[in-house]
């Protein structure tokens, strides 16, 4: 291999904290920073006494004393074009996560001794393409070359897997970041590991969870949150600390003790905040209940049920809070592993990666596959009633299908003298292209008029474990092929975020032929298509399009039955939950 | 450096790529994909990787379907009666789960089937998706409407079978029920009886739906499988419900009266057989499902939703006779005078005597339209009497032309009368000098005006002598039983004038016109036919 020379380290690059390891010599080596903490707080600050930028631990002091000069959990705004203030500056959630970065390869650089160029780096599993393309760009501008994007359930299935490899079976990682929220169901046979399913939520983490707790205690106190951050944004740090450590005493039921640190303008003298266990549990189940959404989404998606899994991996520090742990026992039925360092087991897995990726010989025989987390199709538009009504998505490749991998559809064009296609490609799993994301682009034409058949398009995906997609286009009829490589280097997610804000925003204004129940009905299988495999996302569908079809022509005899036949449907899909 | 491993077999068969024999199990599989996957990791050899993948999903889905298979073998041999009756079992329905493909154990995702019918294994495909049938038939039944039969040709029944159970069990399964009639259709033709009228029969009982008897026959015409519809109404289990269901009685006549019209092509066999339904119901059913709003309907009135519908369906000849037909049958059952009048002023209307008389017929036959008790004879030979006199009834007759210029006289005669007129009350030459002026001016105003008149009238008289065809006077004069010696006089004169040959070998005119005139219209028929073709059709413009 060339370059073989210089090892691949592996990152994880946390919401709260990144970490860098290595594997060396058969084993894998977490490298500590220049604090010689293997923790480095994905903070970055702008020291206002010299201007420097400062990473890490120093950064997270330095913000809890000045919040406007630093920058923390930015990993959250991945791939938006949201900027956070540094001092002065004004830095998107990439730039900030390549000084992560860089603070992380030189201090594996200092560790090792020599240099170091290229990585493995991992990201929730829920990413996005734009939010792994972020990342990328980060490594890039970090003066990384990104041997492989892990996922980081995958990454702590490595690890916890690897190393006992006698082991065989399903289990599933409960990965719960302090941003991000991830379910894989992996299986372990013959030493192949394989990602069945992977399901989460990328807005979801311990900080989620801190500041509710801020949030409850500033309603002890009888002040207003968003008044308190605007107005004090030291003292509001300051009590977010608080709040936070004050979280981490949480692991069994006690009760949650601070003791709130003067605001100004609003508290004069610090004041003991309590809040007994039921308070607490109050504050954090409205968070709790999010959790269990992505779980039975990833057990179906592998096609299981609780009873089949193993083992349950807790990931990641938020799975320390007693509350998560006591929806996880009760999601699955049993107690959760936590024998591995919820802290470090992805990084672990990175190291694993980069060893492969490396051919180590130490891990010549593992295998991991992975599948991918959200669905990649393009937009088409659906007969109703007489019309072409457009904004509908047709997935060309499904999650939760095992990379690297190709699959293609065959579209047609609407309209007879149509001879020019635009293929929007977009990513995610809701059935109506505006709540999905929009990747791009590809324009076809010099499509033959005529009858149907010689004006077909065949379309195919082409997905590589590099998360690069190659769309490519063939009109069957010509054999002409357009495609386009959507390069995670790409910039054009700007303008598509503006006009998805936009879509957001025209969804808002209410269509008045949607009755209260139709829409709550529509919006229920919806959401349950999200939730289930193909299969019945295409059952959901027909029932779907009859359905609307239904309300369009304004039969109510046929609305009357197309809703029953929907909502038995969704009673089928719903009901088969043991939750 | 790694050497490159030798490429896996370049197959289609997902066993031949695993190395494997077909019989291996769900374990064999998993070994042998994971020894490959050694070799052909996803990092270093994706290309390879995912034809490993492929195989691996295929064989690990028949692998385990053999499982399953194997597991619950015994039992199942049920009659499809049973369930057919339905209402006896009730229970079956309530406790039955839709299906959603997640909460089985076995089956993976649906792109292993996929793969399948790309890898063109039809067999594993047809024995998976029936593995899968009793549990989801809303899947099964997706992927048999998706992959259609090809698959299945090989062991239709008891697939079949097990699919139809599932409709009639589950009212869920309502709405497909017609595209899973359409699948066995193409499959299990012979099966009919025993298959697709079961269901047919029980679910349109469950659930009210005799429309599916309609929509059924309509999609034969419409696709232009008459012989499908024929066949259907033949069909010894249809003519048996028939006995007792005059809706299936009404069904077969209406298929009948497509028939004969298949021979002007599929959208008058169609359009024919639709519009002899003339249930508002059932073609505002048609309607919605053609995408035509209520409010179209209801805004525009029939007429103009009929019109729609014909473009829809693709059902308007070109001169738009069965839609226009439509309209006035509509009217026949209003019109005070019964059917004979207005079928008379429909056919002078139409020019297509043939369609009003199907149809006119079909109605009475229904009970839609009551058919005229007192006897129009009198009228009606008159009207043939009429027929006869013109001289034929073959298309494209045309009436002698008026060879004396009446037109001209009139106005003559006219002017004579305006000038006289004047000239009576004129107390000055000047007056008679204005009258001589006004003379040809009032003369040419009025054979002006009496040309239009008569051209208008002339029209009329076209169209009258082209509407009054053949079978318009016979069905007029009762046809077969009512008015024989009427037909026999003109009979003897269409023979007579050349225009008709002695039928060899039929009973002679006097002894049994009706058998005459069942040759006659067969010959006529066959002319038709004859002179068309030899038009190319241009004479229908």
């Amino acid at each position: 291999m060339s370059g073989a020379e210089t090892p691949i380290i592996g990152i994880d690059l946390g919401t709260t904290n990144s970490v860098v390891a290595v594997f060396r010599a058969g084993s894998v080596e977490v490298l500590p920073n220049e604090l010689g903490e293997s923790l480095t707080p994905s903070v970055v600050a702008l020291d206002p006494r010299d201007s420097g930028v400062v990473v890490g631990r120093t950064a997270r002091e330095l913000v809890t004393r000045r919040p406007e000069c630093g920058a923390t959990s930015f990993k959250r705004d991945m791939g938006t074009d949201r900027t956070h203030g540094l001092g002065e500056e004004r830095l998107t959630a990439t730039e900030l996560s390549a000084f992560v970065l860089k603070a992380l390869r030189t201090a594996a650089e200092r560790a090792l001794g020599c240099e170091v160029e290229r990585a493995v780096i991992t990201v929730p599993a829920y990413f996005g393409e734009a939010q792994r393309r972020a990342t990328l760009r980060a490594a890039e501008l970090a003066g990384l070359k990104v041997e492989r994007v892990l996922n980081e359930p995958t990454a702590a299935a490595m690890a916890y897997g690897l190393h006992r490899r006698a082991r065989e079976g399903c289990f599933l990682v409960f990965d719960l970041g302090g941003g991000t929220f991830d379910v894989s169901v992996m299986e372990l046979f013959e030493g192949v590991l394989e990602v069945r399913s992977t399901a989460g939520e990328s807005r979801l983490g311990g900080d989620d969870f801190t500041a509710a707790l801020v949030g409850a205690a500033l309603e002890r106190l009888g002040l207003d949150f968003e008044l308190v951050e605007w107005k004090d944004p030291e003292g509001f740090a300051q009590l977010t600390k608080r709040c936070e450590l004050a979280k981490r005493k949480l692991v069994d039921d006690a009760a949650f003790e601070i003791e709130a640190p003067a605001l100004k303008g609003f508290l004069d003298a610090p004041r003991p905040v309590r809040l007994d266990a039921d308070a607490v549990a109050a504050v954090f189940a409205p968070l709790l209940e999010r959790l269990r959404g992505p779980c039975r989404q990833a057990l179906r998606g592998a096609g299981l049920t609780a009873d089949d899994l193993d083992e349950v991996i807790l990931v990641g520090g938020a799975t320390r809070l007693a509350a998560v742990r006591r929806v996880a026992r009760e999601l699955f039925g049993r107690d959760a592993l936590d024998s591995v360092d919820p802290d470090l087991i992805v990084a672990h897995g990175a190291a694993l990666q980069a060893a492969l990726q490396a051919d180590d010989a130490a891990v010549e025989d593992v295998v991991v596959t992975d599948v991918l987390s959200h669905s990649l199709g393009v937009a088409v538009a659906h007969e109703i009633a007489g019309r072409h009504v457009d904004g509908y998505f047709s997935p060309v490749i499904h999650r939760n299908t095992t990379i690297p991998t190709s699959r293609s559809n065959v579209y047609a064009p609407i309209r007879a003298d149509q001879t020019v296609l635009e293929l929007e490609v977009f990513e995610g799993e809701s059935r109506r292209v505006q709540d999905n994301r929009l990747l791009g682009t590809l324009s076809v034409s010099g499509i033959p008029r005529g009858d149907d058949e010689g004006r077909r398009v065949e379309v195919r995906f082409t997905y590589d474990l590099n998360g690069i997609l190659e769309v490519e286009a063939t009109i069957l009829a010509t054999g002409r092929v357009f495609s386009r490589v959507f390069e995670r280097s790409g910039t054009t997610m700007t303008e598509a975020e503006r006009g998805e804000a936009l879509t957001r925003l025209a969804r808002l204004k209410a269509d008045p032929r949607d009755e209260a129940v139709n829409a709550e009905l529509i919006a229920r299988a919806e959401a349950l298509m999200v939730e289930v495999d193909e299969v019945g996302r295409e059952a959901l569908e027909l029932a779907l399009l009859e359905f609307e079809r239904a309300i369009e022509a304004r039969t109510p005899d046929l609305i009357r039955q197309a809703r029953r036949q929907l909502r038995g449907l969704c009673e089928g899909i719903d009901g088969n939950d043991r939750w | 450096m790694v050497s490159e491993p030798d490429p896996l077999p370049d197959s289609n068969d997902p066993f031949e790529v695993l190395g494997l024999e077909p019989t291996a199990d769900e374990r064999e599989v998993r070994r042998a994909y994971a020894g490959l996957a050694r070799r052909f990791k996803p990092e270093r050899h994706p290309e390879q990787f995912q034809r490993l993948r492929r195989a691996y999903e295929a064989a690990l889905d028949i692998a385990r379907m053999q499982e399953r298979f194997n597991a619950d073998d015994d039992g199942e041999d049920e009659e499809l009666e049973i369930s057919v009756r339905g209402r006896e079992r009730p229970s079956e329905r309530e406790t039955r789960e839709i299906p959603t493909g997640g909460g089985e154990p076995a089956p993976g995702p649906s792109s292993v089937w996929r793969d399948y019918v790309e890898t063109g294994r039809f067999d594993e495909a047809a024995e998976r998706l029936e593995a899968r049938i009793e549990a989801e038939p809303l899947v099964a039944l997706h992927y048999l409407e998706r992959f259609g039969l090809e698959m299945r040709r090989e062991r239709p029944e008891e697939g079949m079978r097990q699919l139809a159970r599932g409709i009639v069990a589950d009212a869920a399964l309502f709405p497909y029920v017609f595209q899973a009639l359409s699948v066995f259709d193409r499959a299990a033709l012979a099966r009919r009886d025993e298959i697709v009228w079961p269901v047919l029969r029980s679910v349109s009982d469950r659930h009210g739906a005799r429309f599916l008897f309609q929509e059924r026959i309509e999609e034969f015409l419409g696709s232009g499988d008459t012989d499908l519809a024929f066949e259907e109404v033949e069909a010894p289990q249809f003519r048996r419900d028939a006995e007792d269901d005059p809706f299936l009685r009404r069904l077969a006549q209406r298929v009948a009266i497509a028939g004969r019209w298949w021979e002007r092509g599929r959208a008058e066999a169609l359009g024919a057989y639709v519009f002899t339904t003339l249930d508002d119901e059932y073609v505002e059913r048609l309607y919605l499902e053609k995408g035509f709003r209520r409010e179209d309907w209801r805004d525009s009135g029939f007429p103009e939703a009929l019109d729609r519908y014909a473009a829809v369906y693709d059902v308007l000849s070109p001169d738009g006779s069965i839609v226009a037909s439509m309209r006035f049958l509509r009217e026949i059952r209003e019109e005070p005078g019964g059917f004979a009048p207005a079928m008379r002023r429909l056919s002078l209307e139409k020019g297509d005597p043939p369609l009003v008389v199907d149809m006119v017929h079909a109605l009475v036959g229904q009970g839609e339209t009551e058919a005229s008790s007192e006897a129009p004879d009198e009228e009606c030979a008159a009207e043939l009497r009429g027929i006869l006199e013109r001289g034929s009834w073959r298309r494209g007759w045309k009436p002698r032309r008026r060879t004396f210029p009446t037109r001209w006289a009139l106005a003559a005669a006219m002017g004579l009368v305006t000038f006289c007129l004047i000239a009576a009350f004129a107390r000055t030459t000047s007056h008679l000098l204005w009258a001589a002026l006004l003379f040809p001016l009032a003369g040419g105003l009025l054979g002006w005006l009496y040309s239009r008149v008569a051209q208008r009238r002339k029209k009329a008289r076209e169209a009258s002598a082209l509407a009054a065809g053949f079978s318009l006077a016979v069905e007029l004069l009762g046809a077969v039983d009512r008015s024989p010696v009427a037909i026999a006089s003109w009979l003897r004169g269409e023979i007579a004038a050349g225009r008709a040959e002695v039928p060899t070998g039929a009973a002679t005119l006097d002894q049994s016109p009706a058998a005459m005139l069942i040759h006659l219209l067969e010959q006529r028929r066959r002319r038709l036919q004859g002179e068309e073709e030899a038009n190319g059709g241009g004479d229908e413009t």
